[in-house]
């Protein structure tokens, strides 16, 4: 009988696997997890905002590959997600949801922007540009899925993110960023972390370099949570789970140009 | 044009006139290009040295003009000469 | 040598060309003595009893009694917004909705003057302004968002959109009755009610809007306005029967609201203050750009949330382009709101002159040089000069604050990369104004260049067609354009 090498679980912050600085670890799923402290948080926003120029500054098209090439390694170990969450079903929608996800990348503009008819000589034009950093507290169930649903709109967009996984399951949360290591998404653009809640959310909530939160996963701390977010005038957001590019536009801005027109 | 006679004028100190050519029919026209001149130039540049007018039916309309803010009425063109 | 200069007689130089004053008559406004609230399409005492003067900020006068809501007031006005939301205006078919829309941006036309000269009146802007910009554009908002209310699907296609319900909105001093209608129109559009709070210093067009809502025949309580100071707006956003709010003032009390309605579920869209930079390039065209600068922070005052009062001029230009400032402000005219000739109007308030002024000498004690052409003030009212501070460090007050009156700011870079880091390296994020003549550099610095609106070789221009918002600090949401409708209406 062989003695399995057993993973430790480690956060993602700027395309690395640290451990928490706190050294802490919680027990979730029959494993030691690392319990990420403020300072693992202040780390991971710090990665996402040096991460953020170059990712919104790729095309749209590029954005999508991007995405597409996480389904495509997550497609690669859909057998150890499966072990991981017991739910082929689950599994399949999530690797779906990245290629659905994948195809909206150069679409958002055409179907958010538009050009407006002033009445003026001018040309006017409105387009979508990513808020910057989003805080995301992911859904407790399902972890896989909901993490997914979560995170693909926010960065398709060009937004970097800082995610507070699942407390309860953090392991699917885990082992999606050993994929998103490996799919050519630049490190810094996903951070994910593993611990309390409660903890953690609202450092997110209070960081004033973040620029919009999606507290979908904090059942029943949103009023705290929405206040310290009024500090810096944080976009805040309730994700469905279902599949809409409104959750990408949720972090998404709208710029419009005024030119004028002569010879 | 009066932007760009500032300019030279600023550069150089040369002092160039104007004189806007077509289409001044009526004094009220007249009036908008002296305020123009007046907020570009100032009034150094208020002089029929450097600033003219030349326009036949901008004189009768000017003529219908005072003749109406002595009168109290409108006035009509029938009754100044085109000559 | 030319014929002029042989000439050794010259004719003679006028001594001076002065303008005869131009006064727009006051009495095409009928002014009452006393206001009431307007609840459920009636004239209301408030409950409250609280009535306040509404001063002239250009002569001090008292122009009416304005009643000021209570708690219990603006109770009543939401029970009317929520009655007339739940019983009739929500079920009206679309394609009606629009026709009262319809009616009122006409009927907004038809009074075009009356509101203009209240508008200069109450607030101090000049009526070449409120005659010229704040009308056409209120009446344009009520037309654009007209057309929208009966083809929402196709605005928003598979998302079933439908109205929240009742929407309490709080408006600004700077443009009171084009506030209004940014707000009442998409909101009446998508199908909710409102109530409607117009700022403490300005209440007068709200007022008179009322009779417009009268003679386009809108159902009673679909539009409640209430009069009042921030307490009466703080009542709005705390009622539970509210499902939306929407603010347009400083990002300080923004913030409030975020934070009273956390927790709350209610629908928040905010539109704050903003320290817009006005980047001129050595390529720009420098009397037009001159012309832009003036405009960008001198138009109302200085009274704009997206005025462009940081002034970033490119080193190699410097010299000339302050030169050209200096002497165009110079031919500003500060004086009588109500005088077609005046460029620059009253400052609309006591406590506004006392931020500008301190904020002023803040800017003189830190270092930097005050510019500001001879002028002649009037005794009576609240009036500043325009004026310009050189020699400014990005850290200055007068550099990091919104100042919201006639006073502009002037930063040098020699880089566009350099441009770009001090325009953005602010909380706000409302606007910013680009003049060069190069395309392809318009086009990068607008995408560098965070804030919502970007103007360039242009600056001030608004239109209902035009989505207009922050980044950051400068708030959240559209007014504006199809994206206007977005915050009055729920999804499936």
């Amino acid at each position: 009988m062989r003695l399995p090498v057993k993973k430790t679980y480690k956060l993602y912050v700027g395309g690395a696997f640290p451990r928490s600085e706190s050294g802490r670890s919680y027990e979730a799923e029959g494993a030691n997890v690392a319990r990420a402290s403020r300072k693992d948080i202040r780390d991971a926003v710090r990665a996402a905002r040096e991460a953020f120029p170059k990712w919104a500054s790729m095309t749209a098209y590029n954005r999508g590959q991007v995405l597409y090439r996480v389904a495509e390694i997550m497609e690669g170990r859909r057998a150890q997600f499966v072990e991981l969450t017991g739910d082929e079903a689950e599994v399949d929608a999530a690797i779906d949801s990245w290629v659905w996800y994948a195809g909206w990348a150069d679409k958002l503009t055409q179907v958010l922007g538009s050009s407006n008819p002033v009445a003026g000589p001018y040309f006017n034009f409105t387009f979508p540009e990513p808020t910057g950093v989003v805080g995301v507290v992911a859904p407790e169930e399902p972890a896989l899925a909901g993490l997914v649903a979560h995170l693909a709109p926010v960065i398709v967009g060009g937004n970097a993110v800082v995610i507070v996984a699942s407390q309860k399951r953090p392991l699917a949360a885990v082992t999606l960023s050993e994929v998103l290591a490996t799919s050519d998404v630049p490190g810094g653009v996903v951070n994910v972390l593993t611990g309390k809640k409660d903890e953690l959310a609202p450092v997110l909530a209070a960081h004033m370099d973040v620029n919009a939160l999606d507290l979908s996963g904090a059942e029943g701390e949103w009023e705290e949570l929405e206040r310290l977010a009024a500090d810096n005038v944080k976009r805040v957001v309730a994700n469905g789970d279902g599949q809409s590019p409104w959750h990408v536009a949720a972090f998404l801005e709208l710029k419009t140009v005024w030119h004028p027109i002569g010879v | 044009m009066l932007e760009a006679i500032r300019d030279v004028y600023e550069e150089t100190g040369r002092k160039i006139g104007m004189k806007p050519a077509g289409g001044i029919r009526h004094a009220k026209q007249a009036v908008q290009y002296l305020v123009l001149l007046h907020e570009t130039l100032g009034v150094e540049w208020m002089t029929p040295d450097l600033f003219r007018f030349g326009a036949s039916s901008l004189l009768n309309d000017c003529l219908l003009q005072i003749r109406k803010e002595k009168t109290g009425r409108y006035q009509s063109p029938d009754y100044f000469t085109i000559d | 040598m030319t014929e002029i200069e042989k000439r050794q007689d010259r004719s003679p130089v006028p001594s001076a060309f002065d303008y005869a004053p131009a006064p727009e008559s006051r009495d095409v406004v009928a002014l009452e003595d006393r206001y009431g609230l307007f609840i459920g399409g009636e004239w209301v005492e408030p409950k409250s009893g609280d009535y306040q003067p509404t001063i002239s900020p250009a002569t001090e006068e008292s122009l009416a009694e304005v009643a000021y809501g209570g708690p219990e007031d603006v109770g009543l006005a939401v029970e009317s917004a929520r009655e007339a939301f739940e019983n009739g205006w929500s079920d009206i078919a679309p394609s009606e909705r629009a026709k009262y829309l319809y009616r009122i941006a006409r009927i907004l036309q038809e009074r075009s003057r009356e509101f203009a000269v209240l508008e200069s009146l109450d607030g101090g802007k000049p009526i070449r302004e409120s005659r010229d910009v704040d009308l056409p554009l209120s009446a344009a908002h009520f037309f654009y968002y007209a057309g929208w209310a009966d083809k929402l699907e196709y605005a928003f296609p598979n998302r079933k959109p439908k109205p929240l319900g009742v929407a309490g909105q709080i408006i600004p001093w700077n443009f009171p009755l084009l506030m209004l209608s940014w707000k009442i129109a998409p909101a009446l559009a998508a199908g909710n009610t409102v109530v409607l709070k117009p700022a403490e210093s300005t209440p007068l067009t709200a007022l008179l809007f009322c009779d417009v809502v009268r003679q386009a025949e809108l159902p009673p309580g679909v539009v409640n306005i209430v009069t009042g100071d921030g307490r009466a707006g703080a009542e709005l956003v705390k009622d539970s029967r509210v499902d939306k709010v929407a603010f347009t003032g400083s990002t300080e009390v923004g913030k409030e609201i975020q934070r009273a309605v956390a927790g709350t579920g209610k629908k928040l869209t905010l539109e704050l203050g903003g320290k817009a930079a006005n980047i001129i390039f050595d390529d720009a065209p420098l009397d037009q750009a001159v012309e832009g600068i003036i405009n960008g922070i001198y138009f109302n005052q200085g009274h704009v949330c997206c005025a462009g009062s940081r002034l970033l001029v490119q080193e190699s230009i410097y010299e000339q382009v302050i030169a050209k400032l200096k002497r165009r402000m110079g031919t500003l005219r500060v004086g009588d709101p109500l005088d077609k000739n005046t460029d620059i109007g009253a400052i609309n308030s006591k406590q506004q002159l006392e931020k500008i002024k301190e904020l002023v000498a803040a800017g003189e004690e830190e270092g930097a040089e005050i510019f500001q052409p001879p002028c002649r003030l009037p005794e009576k009212g609240w009036w500043f000069a325009p004026t310009v501070f050189t020699n400014v460090a990005q850290s200055y007050r007068i550099a990091q604050e919104e100042i919201f009156g006639p006073v502009l700011s002037v930063l040098t870079f020699r880089t566009p990369d350099e441009a770009v880091e001090k325009a953005n390296n602010t909380p706000y994020g409302l606007s910013a104004g680009v003049w060069t003549e190069k395309g392809s550099r318009i086009l990068s610095m607008s995408q560098r260049l965070r804030a919502g609106v970007i103007w360039a070789n242009t600056y001030n221009r608004f239109d209902p067609a035009s989505p207009f918002g922050g980044y950051k600090e400068s708030g959240f949401g559209r007014e504006g354009g199809r994206h206007g409708l977005e915050p009055y209406l729920r999804f499936e």
